[in-house]
């Protein structure tokens, strides 16, 4: 089939000769007429490069370049035909071509068709528009091109992201490719099959679960752009670090270092839940620290002095100390944008308890909540010996028990 | 509360045992309208509630500090301290709880009723003494040990109290005469200076209501106290090593800093560290700072990264000149090689001789896009098990880590796990060198297989919910993991930085805002001439493709050969059924792409068929000559698809012997298919 029946080839030329013709505006008033296109194959974008590069310099005056991450592939109508020289090109703020003597400083290329081989690690973000010529049947992949464009520091008001998709039935479409493509995610176990722990069924099921969740989510980005955090079909490492905590602590502390120090423990806040978190009922937040204990049982307690632990006031625990994380979310959530204590909240808190005299139901959640950390740790510490990870359980002065000395750090009443 | 003891009844003395305790005694005496005056080194707001009733009702309290708690001037740097005196430490739990309210009421009673003064000179007044006079001039007071604590007045549960040394003082002579010392002491100015509102200011921060923002940070204040310290000690950025003033470090965001510091830290710390920041946040420059950190400590920098992105480092090389690095002034000297050098012996990579290199003589191994070592794949092996040539991740492990000098290691990746927690478990492996105990000192995981087969049995069970709700996940996870990841990773996500960084992204201008997508359903003929992707689509889906199949025509007498060495229940014929599988996902994804790249898949096939069924018909016709066929010569060079490049490394290379392969009716096939076959 010759190119000019090639009715693909046309709309990509539309959207190109729409663009050049109708720039956008970036936030310093210059005009945008950059597209990056994606394609999978090297064959695929060959075939535009040569198919486009006449068309966009004499039609529409504006420089395309290729790179396919090959050798010596890559192929450009303005400056060296080198991949460094033609991205400095593409994208000339990003990359700093003002400060590089012996490059091209007036002109620009407007169009480049590429390969994933730039899918990772590149800034391109003078461009603002992207286009996926055939969509990779991994959406991550889609992610990654996108953040290309979609980065810090970009001077334009909005990135556009363009798909091609083969087949309006986007249903039909998905369906055909799981035909093909769960059972041969087959190969993947077998290739690790040496020391994988579950049965092969598991896995064949566990792997055609992901790939209907990546079909969903490729779906998806039809209607809009996701972020890679969102597919979990990959964990994503930043659920289970405390280092934003960290942070956040770290910036508070370098005005406030001696106000916390000089607070004393006990404190207490009021809070109200939050209408948009339905997960987070009426309860306690309490900060305990063992006293006497030492930091050595923190693979039963990560915060080990400390247990943080989040009771409601149903007396059910909802999060306990191995799960500082989510306290500490909802704390930060419910917490960090409140910088003065609530009138209203505290006065009614001092009404309930009879300016803190009475304090039966916060005393029977502290009880509650002890009691937690109690079966918890134990709970935990049977749980290191059978996995065998330990040699040696708790001492009985190390494990927690009802009559262990707790001493109050805080505590949060959420109302 | 105790009652009076056994023996308080003929003793003077309370000790807080036997003998009675001071806080009875103070009952016993204080009367409404009493003048107290108090010596003592500490004051607790407890003692104060647990005599509450009888204090509440006096006329006045002189109080005299022993120690000088309260007097700023002295010693500016000293601050728990004062926290502690008032609160008294080893209390019952509960009794915390009212901290509050008994601070609030104790205020109040101290404004309308109590004179603090305190000693100016520490270590200098040590008696204790408590003196009543009522209403009607009736004196009493005891002498000895006791502070104006719960413990020490002998006012908690049995167990939990001082043992103490008081005496009554019986005679009238003494206690006019103690009065009289008392008075003395509290109007010498010299000696003693008023606190009252120096205490009355530190029970206001115990009952005033507080911000739920200054108790969250309180809060984080202590859990993470260890992190402080080590923040403090590290100091890394104003020691001897001025990273601070080098161009890469002024040139990182203000979450690229912290990003930088943390992994610094944990590199020192644990000899390694996974930076898996989101794409498009910058860990590329990240990692420079960081290898500049240690360039400047002189050690020894190697990069290792996928050949892609070699000029995404070799750029910033000092040696490279390149007039599209912005760091010529940082003098980066690191060596760049690619992950497939790995597999090389010999030749150049840039300008390196690998024959000639010292693999074992770096310091950091930074390794760009770490995931592609999630696999600990073995290398080839001949008929006898004997290794004839190592895997990249051996290499990598026994010619860098292990050997030479002790190598600490950077890993960058965005997605350092695919499917499987191993996946997370090898790369920590380049770490450890091989170990599964590295940890157990520093973060106290013990086995890192185990801790990580146990996350993954959770992760597993976690998965076939299939709501893929991350908050159920993170519950089922045992915190050994936690603290893996907490300790070895720094990963931040877009809304991370959103959230945390508001003002540095603010000044960055933000993020672009994004359009909602478009979407563009091509047809592929403007003629219509050709068929429609849907037809095609099924049309590829019946294909056959007995080209790949070898397996299939298999005689039986002799298949018993080529079972040898099989992966567990992964045949030879079943490796083919997948390799199938992905060569028609190949082809549809090709023609998704382009009709033009399609013809290309479709042409190379058809070629190599023609090519085998020309093999099989002089193979019929003479019944020699190249009798053996090769899977891997039947496959095609296009393939760009990482996917089906691993799916074709799986399983041994096998040659098939055509006088152990039925040729009539693979022949036969192979004719039909390519009969069939559209372009």
């Amino acid at each position: 089939m010759k190119p000019e029946h090639d009715a693909k080839l046309k709309q990509l030329q539309a959207l190109i000769a729409a663009k050049a013709q109708n720039p956008t505006v970036d936030r310093d008033g210059r005009a945008n007429r950059k597209i990056l296109v994606f394609t999978a194959f090297a064959d695929t974008a060959l075939y535009l490069y040569d198919n486009l590069r006449d068309w966009a310099r004499q039609e529409l005056g504006i420089h395309i370049a290729l790179v396919t991450g090959g050798t010596s592939a890559d192929k450009t109508t303005l400056g060296k035909a080198d991949f460094n020289h033609i991205l400095t090109n593409f994208s000339p703020l990003s990359k700093r071509r003002a400060q590089i003597p012996n490059m091209p400083q007036e002109e620009a290329i407007d169009l480049l068709i590429a390969t994933d081989c730039i899918s990772e690690g590149q800034n391109l973000q003078d461009c603002d528009y992207l286009v996926n010529y055939d969509i990779h049947w991994n959406p991550v992949r889609i992610i990654q091109r996108f953040g290309r464009i979609d980065r810090i520091g970009s001077r334009n008001e909005t990135v556009q992201l363009v798909n091609f998709w083969p087949t309006p039935d986007l249903n039909k479409y998905i369906r055909l490719k799981n035909r093909v493509e769960a059972r041969m995610a087959l190969v993947d176990i077998a290739a690790t099959a040496e020391d994988n722990l579950l049965r092969p069924e598991d896995i064949q099921d566990l792997i055609e679960d992901d790939l209907k969740y990546r079909d969903k989510q490729l779906l998806k980005l039809k209607d809009e752009v996701l972020d890679l955090e969102d597919f979990s079909e990959s964990v994503a490492l930043n659920e289970f670090t405390l280092d934003d905590f960290r942070i956040e602590l770290a910036n508070y502390i370098e005005s406030n270092r001696r106000l916390l120090e000089d607070a004393p423990m006990g404190l207490y806040a009021v809070v109200a839940t939050d209408p948009n978190v339905p997960q987070i009922q009426p309860g306690v937040i309490y900060c305990l620290r063992q006293r006497g204990a030492g930091e050595d049982l923190d693979t039963i307690n990560p915060l080990q002095p400390y247990f943080l632990v989040y009771v409601r006031n149903d007396q059910m625990v909802r999060y306990t100390f191995a799960q500082p994380k989510q306290i500490l979310d909802i704390y930060r959530l419910l917490c960090a944008r409140q910088p003065v204590a609530q009138e209203a909240l505290c006065n009614l808190f001092d009404q309930e308890t009879e300016n803190g005299r009475e304090l039966t139901q916060y005393n029977e959640l502290l009880t509650s909540a002890i009691k937690s950390i109690e079966r918890t740790f134990k709970k935990r510490a049977i749980a290191q010996l059978q996995a065998g990870r330990s040699g040696l359980p708790p001492t009985r002065q190390e494990q927690v028990q009802e009559t262990t000395d707790f001493e109050l750090i805080t505590w949060l009443v959420i109302q | 509360m105790p009652t009076s003891k056994a023996l308080s009844h003929l003793s003077g003395i309370r000790d807080n045992l036997e003998r009675g305790s001071v806080g009875d005694f103070l009952k016993d005496k204080i009367q409404s309208g009493s003048n107290l005056s108090i010596v003592s080194a500490y004051f607790t707001i407890y003692a104060y509630a647990a005599l509450q009733a009888e204090l509440d009702s006096i006329e006045e309290l002189r109080f005299l500090f022993g120690e000088p708690r309260f007097i700023k001037s002295l010693d500016p740097d000293r601050t728990d301290s004062k926290v502690f005196e008032i609160l008294e430490n080893g209390l019952q739990l509960h009794n915390q709880l009212q901290q509050r309210r008994v601070a609030r009421e104790c205020a109040a009673w101290i404004t309308d009723k109590v004179h603090i003064r305190s000693i100016k000179q520490s270590n200098l007044l040590h008696g204790k003494l408590y003196h009543i006079s009522d209403a009607h001039g009736q004196e009493d007071a005891i002498v000895g040990s006791s502070n104006f604590t719960v413990r020490g007045l002998g006012l908690g549960p049995d167990g939990t109290n001082n043992i103490e040394l008081n005496l009554e003082v019986d005679s009238r002579r003494d206690r006019e005469d103690i009065k009289r010392w008392f008075d003395e002491l509290w109007h010498n100015d010299g000696l003693v200076q008023d606190v009252k509102a120096d205490v009355l200011f530190f029970l206001e921060k115990l009952y005033r209501d507080n911000a739920p923002q200054f108790v969250y940070y309180k809060t984080l204040f202590h859990i993470f106290e260890r992190f402080l310290k080590d923040q403090e000690r590290g100091g890394l950025l104003d020691k001897d090593i001025r990273l601070t003033d080098t161009a890469i470090w002024n040139a990182l965001f203000e979450f690229q800093k912290d990003g930088v510091k943390g992994a610094i830290n944990k590199i020192l710390t644990h000899n390694g560290c996974i930076i898996a920041d989101s794409v498009g946040l910058g860990k590329t420059y990240e990692a420079l700072a960081i290898i500049k950190y240690f360039e400047l400590r002189n050690d020894k920098v190697l990069v290792l990264c996928p050949k892609k992105l070699r000029e995404n480092w070799t750029v910033y090389q000092a040696q490279n000149n390149s007039p599209l690095n912005p760091f010529v002034d940082d003098r980066f000297s690191y060596t760049v090689l690619s992950h497939t050098d790995l597999s090389r012996e010999s030749g150049f990579s840039g300008d390196i001789n690998l024959g000639m290199l010292n693999w074992g003589n770096y310091d950091l191994i930074v390794i760009d896009e770490s995931h592609n070592f999630r696999n600990n794949t073995k290398g080839k092996k001949d008929e006898d098990g004997n290794r004839i040539r190592k895997s990249r991740y051996e290499r990598l492990m026994e010619d860098i880590i292990e050997s030479g000098i002790k190598t600490k290691v950077l890993l960058l990746s965005a997605t350092p796990v695919n499917n499987d927690l191993k996946d997370l478990r090898n790369q920590l492996y380049v770490m450890t060198g091989g170990s599964d105990q590295a940890f157990a000192a520093t973060i106290g995981v013990a086995s890192l297989s185990d801790t990580l087969a146990n996350a993954q049995r959770r992760f597993t069970e976690w998965a076939k919910r299939g709501d893929h709700d991350t908050r159920r996940l993170l519950e089922a996870l045992d915190s050994a993991f936690f603290k893996l990841l907490d300790e070895l990773t720094i990963a931040r996500s877009r809304k991370h930085i959103l959230t945390y960084y508001s003002e540095t992204i603010d000044q960055l201008g933000g993020f672009p805002k994004r359009a909602v997508p478009k979407s563009v359903y091509a047809e592929i003929d403007v003629r219509k001439r050709f068929p429609s992707y849907d037809r095609l689509n099924d049309e590829i889906s019946n294909y056959q493709l007995s080209l790949f199949n070898p397996s299939g025509y298999l005689l039986a007498q002799y298949a018993h050969i080529y079972e040898v060495d099989q992966i567990e229940q992964f045949t030879q014929q079943k490796r083919e059924h997948f390799l199938i599988g992905m060569m028609k996902v190949n082809f549809l994804k090709r023609l998704e792409s382009s009709v033009h790249s399609f013809a290309i898949t479709m042409n190379r096939t058809i070629e190599k068929i023609e090519d085998l069924e020309d093999r099989i018909q002089r193979f019929q016709a003479l019944q020699e000559g190249n009798p053996e066929v090769d899977l891997e010569d039947l496959q095609i060079e296009d393939i760009e698809d990482e996917e089906l490049q691993q799916a074709l490394q799986v399983g041994k290379k096998l040659k098939f012997n055509f006088a152990h392969l039925n040729v009539d009716r693979w022949l036969d096939d192979l004719q039909k298919t390519n009969n069939n076959s559209i372009c």
